[in-house]
């Protein structure tokens, strides 16, 4: 589904180091931890993946289709395929929780009809149907990060990408926000999350990729976060 | 576009014009002044032009017949006059006739004098010369002048206040034009910054919008949208006041000018209306998109 080939990513303005000679593939229907300290590259990853950073170097695959190097109006539909969710949950604050939800679809240019199944659907499905109406700054984070959750699987993309999407919320409202991100992967959906909640991690039982410094040092098919490699 | 699609453009751009009502509204109406005075700088360059054409049709050139022609000669000299390119007519003018127009003007004694003059005539024959464009005065008179001794003995004009009416339509003609560029320029800008508070007020919406997978232009078209309201809105507001303050105007100045207005005839405001007003809406639509395209552009970049 995903597929980094020798891939580096240098940022121009400081010289930074995002990651260097990536490889990696990440199979349809997967669940993926993108792991590691902070400033090891993880989110260099996932704005990669996202085009919203270039490659200086290598190959990125998405979807069995070269996303290498893609003109800027090919990327709206690129991204079309992919949900994403943030740690800053990213909600437009003068919507209300449909609104929200719905925009996702209306840039699709999905009917009227449409909408009106299909996003009281995403809402229940992340436990959220009763709050429709309410505007983001009524909510609580677990809710933010539920309607923000919802917006990404609306459209039923192959993908979703995760950027520390527990970050921002306490233990317990992490837990019931990675157990969505569960269900929505046993439904079909390729999930990639990056994080450094090692609790959660070791809890999961998913695959781990782990990145120390921008390089890949692990990657294990059921692993932990800490395991001794690094 | 779907439906559905409009919908979202259109509601959104209303929200963004309500959000930042204040801004909208005098920015409306700052191009609703440039609008405003684009209509009436308009109005005065018709009005000149219009001016213009009623004196050059009035102020004909004058040529005297030599009283030795006969009338078949004088009637040969009409018809080569006439073929002359920028000549309109020719009209005859008998000693008859000539001391008709010369004892009407006059009153008690003089025209009694004139009218005795009846049987020894005194005046000569003439030719009056209307012309088919005023700007090409002076070709033609030198034409006629080269006919001086042929048959003509003199030739009158009134070239010095034609020409001077020509310039003064050019350079109204001249002005007018930078006046719309200059005020077309300033609206744009005016809507620019409109539209860039907006947009920058929506900065993290736009980013949001972009991560969702929205194209460039389903980001712009609110904006876009948004724009057109403000320009169409600045623009309707001179054509109304100009529909409703035309005819007032010109009274007003008619009566100022006294009895010199009499002589002239004004352009109908209708006439103006039916080609300022869409081309002034047209304007301000063209000002909008061009005002909120220019601010956004930059904000696209993600
Ligand atoms: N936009 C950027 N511009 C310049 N350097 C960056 C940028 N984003 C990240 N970096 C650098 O790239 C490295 C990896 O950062 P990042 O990918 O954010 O790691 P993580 O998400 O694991 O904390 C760091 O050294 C960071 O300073
Ligand atoms: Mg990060």
């Amino acid at each position: 589904m995903i597929e980094f080939v020798n891939c580096s990513k240098v940022y121009e303005d400081n010289g930074a180091v995002g990651f260097k000679d990536v490889s990696l593939r990440i199979g349809e229907g997967e669940f993926v931890f993108v792991v590691g300290p902070s400033g090891s590259g993880k989110s260099s990853v996932i704005r990669v993946i996202l085009k919203e950073e270039e490659l200086t170097g290598g190959r990125l695959i998405i979807d069995e289709e070269d996303a290498t190097a893609l003109g800027r109006a090919e990327i709206p539909y690129l991204r079309r395929k992919m949900g994403v969710v943030f740690q800053d949950f990213r909600l437009r604050q003068n919507k209300t929780v449909f609104e929200n939800v719905a925009f996702a679809m209306q840039i699709v240019g999905a009917s009227y009809r449409e909408i009106r199944r299909n996003v009281p659907m995403a809402l229940t499905m992340v436990g959220l149907s009763r709050k429709s109406k309410a505007y983001p700054n009524q909510l609580s984070g677990g809710e933010q990060q539920r309607t923000a959750l919802a917006r990404a699987i609306v459209n039923r993309p192959p993908i979703l990408i995760c950027d520390e999407p527990t970050g921002n919320l306490d233990p317990e409202t992490a837990w019931e926000i990675m157990s969505l991100l569960d269900d929505i992967n046993r439904r079909g959906t390729t999930v990639v999350v990056a994080t450094h909640a090692w609790d959660i991690v070791d809890g999961m039982k998913k695959r781990v990729i782990a990145l120390k410094n921008g390089a890949v040092v692990r990657d294990a098919a059921r692993g932990g976060y800490s395991e001794q490699l690094w | 576009m779907g439906f559905n699609r409009a919908k979202y453009f259109i509601e959104e751009a209303a929200t963004g014009v309500a959000r930042n009502s204040l801004m909208s509204v005098s920015s409306a109406l700052t191009v609703s002044c440039c609008m405003l005075i684009l209509i009436f700088s308009y109005s005065l360059a018709a009005n000149v032009d219009y001016f213009l054409e009623q004196i050059e049709n009035k102020s004909g050139i004058t040529a005297f017949v030599d009283d030795a022609l006969s009338d078949a000669g004088a009637e040969r000299l009409r018809l080569q006059i006439a073929a002359e390119p920028n000549v309109a007519t020719v009209t005859l003018i008998t000693k008859e006739r000539a001391l008709e127009i010369m004892a009407d003007k006059e009153t008690g004694a003089a025209k009694d004098l004139i009218e005795s003059l009846r049987d020894d005539n005194p005046l000569p024959r003439s030719f009056e010369i209307t012309l088919l464009n005023g700007a090409d005065h002076d070709t033609t008179l030198a034409a006629l002048n080269a006919l001086i001794g042929k048959g003509i003995y003199r030739v009158n004009a009134d070239s010095a206040t034609v020409g001077a009416l020509v310039l003064f339509n050019n350079v109204v003609r001249v002005v007018s034009v930078f006046v719309v560029l200059l005020l077309g320029f300033l609206s744009v800008v005016i809507i620019m910054n409109t539209i860039k508070l907006t947009v920058n007020a929506r900065k993290t919406d736009i980013n949001i919008m972009k991560y969702v997978g929205a194209t460039d232009w389903f980001i712009k078209w609110p904006f876009i949208i948004e724009g057109v309201i403000i320009g169409l809105f600045g623009a309707l507001i001179p054509v109304v006041i100009f529909a409703f303050g035309y005819g007032p105007l010109v009274d007003g100045v008619k009566s100022a000018l006294g009895s010199f207005a009499t002589l002239l005839k004004f352009k109908d405001g209708m006439d103006i209306f039916v080609f300022a007003a869409p081309v002034i809406l047209s304007a301000g639509v063209i000002v909008g998109v061009a005002g909120s395209s220019f601010s956004i552009r930059r904000y696209l970049r993600v």
